[in-house]
């Protein structure tokens, strides 16, 4: 059982205007994300990168097809459920870090524990710890306001490992970060996830980045081609 | 419990000017209450203050026509606190000094009815007996308006029944015996008090009837004088005093639909904000999604941070309402004295001549209708995200 199996998946979007046709963006693609290997898929700007991951997450879902999470299919699951499976076996690391603006850094990283139901007290110790792992034990109270881009791309990290999911997918995690940044980052993330023994996902324009994963995948004409394999 | 504590970030999140918006609103929503609080308690104070007036001069707890029952029987049934006859017919007063003239009630008790408990409370004896004995108890508002000085004699004509006319005048020279003060203006410019004997024996004791203080249940008591007489006409004080009743209720609601107007305002402010907080915040709804919250939480959590606005804005209302009332005549005292210190001028503000109070129930009531009115408005500014697929904002922020 992988964590995440995506079988014969087919995304179309519908016409934005009336007599257009539909767009097809991913046709009949499968990909199994093997427990504890890293996994990088690359492809130019539009090929559908980010909608993989979307709906290998649960967030988004397939024309056709069948999305397995740690071998439940989501489509067999209602909202709450699937919300569920996400905060308890996927962490997610976006472009965009997308903190809450509102939350320190190590309020932010508590977040999927909170949301599960664990209580404050409990979870607060893995928190500081995964921060103090990415060294920023100094900038655990500062909110994201205050903190640089790559320290807020580290936040990320850390709360998407908070919950201990089997599977990290990280959209262009270093998109947004200059070369210095986007190296620790690249390195943080790729190292943790083999420290915690946790399957990667990652997409990403970033060549050297992806070929530093187990297998890569390059995203061309709406299937998936294997560029690089660690078997 | 994370919802609610990040529905309360949100509230007053620092970014955009959100946490300034929220103040203002639970401000607004706090001054609105205190505003309808304090009027409420007000307009109680005056409408029980009035009634009891009433009560107490004007019409009794119950009016009596009954040809079997007689003051002394009424006074024996259980509830009732004191029953009397008495007798009210219309005359004109003349001064025969100045011969203003004033048209007038005149009033007489079969019994020492003035000096009761019930009725002390209402109208002061400043001169004078409990009862008239061969004159006339007049106000001094009366005796203002017909410019009546202690000794000056005054004419009186009634309306008797005559032997071959239905009525006729008589006319008859008394002095004033007696002065009495009650808060009741129109009572007091109107009504004269005599002897009863003397009265019946100039209109008879035909339109006698009987004024019934009640101090029990009110229905039981009306059940037990129809018991003993079923032709007896009975007529409450609510009947009695119907327009005036309706009038005071009419009031009161006008001026609970005029505030409802101001909690509207508000509550449209809160929507605009609302919304505002949503395009601010929708990648976040978006990362709180992708995060493991379900689309009813997110929801939840923008639809909590307009409540919690609201429920706060509604406790500063209570508290600062109830100390505003508590503390009315002083503050009365202190608008007064400020109003003095630029205009020389004393207001009339100065006292609020009856205890202004608000009851529990209806405090819940209007804190209800502004809660209902929230959530009706943070609704609607939710509307977006119940319309639009937010995880495609992650799609989007992420090429």
């Amino acid at each position: 059982m992988h964590p995440i199996e995506l079988q014969s998946i087919t995304k179309r979007f519908k016409a934005a205007e009336k007599g257009e046709e539909e767009i097809t963006i991913l046709q009949d693609l499968s990909l199994n994300v093997i427990q504890g290997q890293s996994t990088a898929i690359i492809g130019r700007s539009g090929s559908g990168k980010s909608t993989l991951l979307h709906i290998a997450g649960g967030l988004d879902s397939p024309s056709e097809g069948k999305v397995f999470c740690s071998g439940i299919d989501f489509a067999t699951l209602d909202d709450r459920k699937r919300s569920e499976l996400r905060n308890l076996h996927i962490g997610f690391i976006f472009q965009a870090n997308l903190l809450l603006e509102d939350f320190t850094a190590l309020e932010n990283v508590m977040a999927p524990a909170l949301i599960s139901g664990k209580k404050a007290k409990d979870c607060r110790e893995r928190a500081v710890s995964l921060l103090r792992r990415l060294g920023l034990e100094d900038r655990m109270n500062h909110v994201p306001g205050k903190l640089s881009g790559g320290e807020k791309q580290r936040v990320a990290i850390c709360r998407a490992l908070m919950n201990e999911p089997e599977v990290i997918l990280a959209d262009e995690p270093t998109g947004a970060l200059d070369e210095e940044n986007a190296t620790d980052v690249e390195n943080l993330l790729l190292d943790l996830v083999k420290e915690e023994g946790r399957s990667l996902l990652l997409v990403t324009h970033n060549q050297e980045f992806a070929f530093k994963c187990d297998n890569v995948y390059l995203l061309k004409n709406r299937t998936l081609n294997l560029e690089k394999s660690l078997s | 419990m994370f919802s609610l504590r990040t529905s309360f970030r949100y509230a007053f999140s620092r970014t955009r000017g959100q946490r300034t918006t929220s103040i203002m609103i639970l401000v607004g929503i706090a001054v609105g209450l205190v505003a309808l609080l304090v009027i409420s308690s007000v307009m109680n104070g005056l409408q029980t203050a009035q009634m009891d007036q009433l009560r107490n001069l004007e019409s009794f707890d119950l009016i009596v026509k009954s040809d079997k029952l007689d003051g002394e029987e009424l006074s024996g049934i259980p509830g009732v606190d004191m029953a009397f006859g008495f007798l009210e017919t219309n005359v004109l007063v003349v001064d025969k000094t100045s011969g203003i003239s004033s048209s007038a009630r005149m009033r007489a008790y079969d019994g020492n009815v003035l000096s009761s408990s019930r009725m002390s409370e209402s109208l002061y004896l400043l001169n004078g007996d409990s009862m008239p004995t061969y004159g006339i108890y007049m106000s001094y508002t009366m005796m203002r308006k017909l410019n009546l000085k202690d000794s000056d004699d005054m004419k009186i004509t009634f309306l008797k029944p005559g032997k071959t006319a239905t009525i006729v005048p008589y006319t008859s020279d008394y002095r004033v015996e007696g002065y009495y003060s009650s808060r009741m203006s129109e009572f007091s410019s109107s009504t004269l008090f005599m002897d009863f004997d003397s009265l019946a024996g100039i209109i008879g004791t035909e339109d006698s009837r009987i004024g019934v203080y009640v101090d029990g249940n009110q229905s039981k008591v009306i059940r037990l004088i129809q018991e003993k007489d079923p032709d007896a006409v009975i007529i409450t004080w609510q009947e009695y005093n119907k327009a005036l009743y309706s009038a005071l209720m009419l009031e009161k609601t006008l001026m609970y639909v005029f505030l409802a107007f101001m909690f509207l305002i508000i509550c449209v402010n809160l929507k605009n904000s609302t919304r505002r907080l949503l395009v601010n915040k929708q990648k976040e709804g978006a990362m709180l999604r992708a995060l493991g919250c379900s689309r009813a939480k997110v929801n939840f959590i923008f639809l909590t941070q307009g409540m919690i606005v609201c429920l706060l804005g509604e406790i500063l209302g209570i508290v600062v309402g109830k100390i505003v009332i508590a503390n009315l005549q002083g503050i009365l005292g202190l608008v007064d004295r400020i109003v003095t210190l630029f205009t020389g001028r004393a207001t009339v503000l100065t006292q609020v001549p009856f205890n202004a109070a608000v009851g529990n129930g209806e405090i819940a009531i209007v804190c209800l209708f502004v809660f209902a009115l929230s959530l009706l408005f943070t609704a609607i500014g939710c509307r977006r995200i119940y319309r639009n697929e937010i995880m495609e904002v992650i799609l989007h922020a992420s090429y």
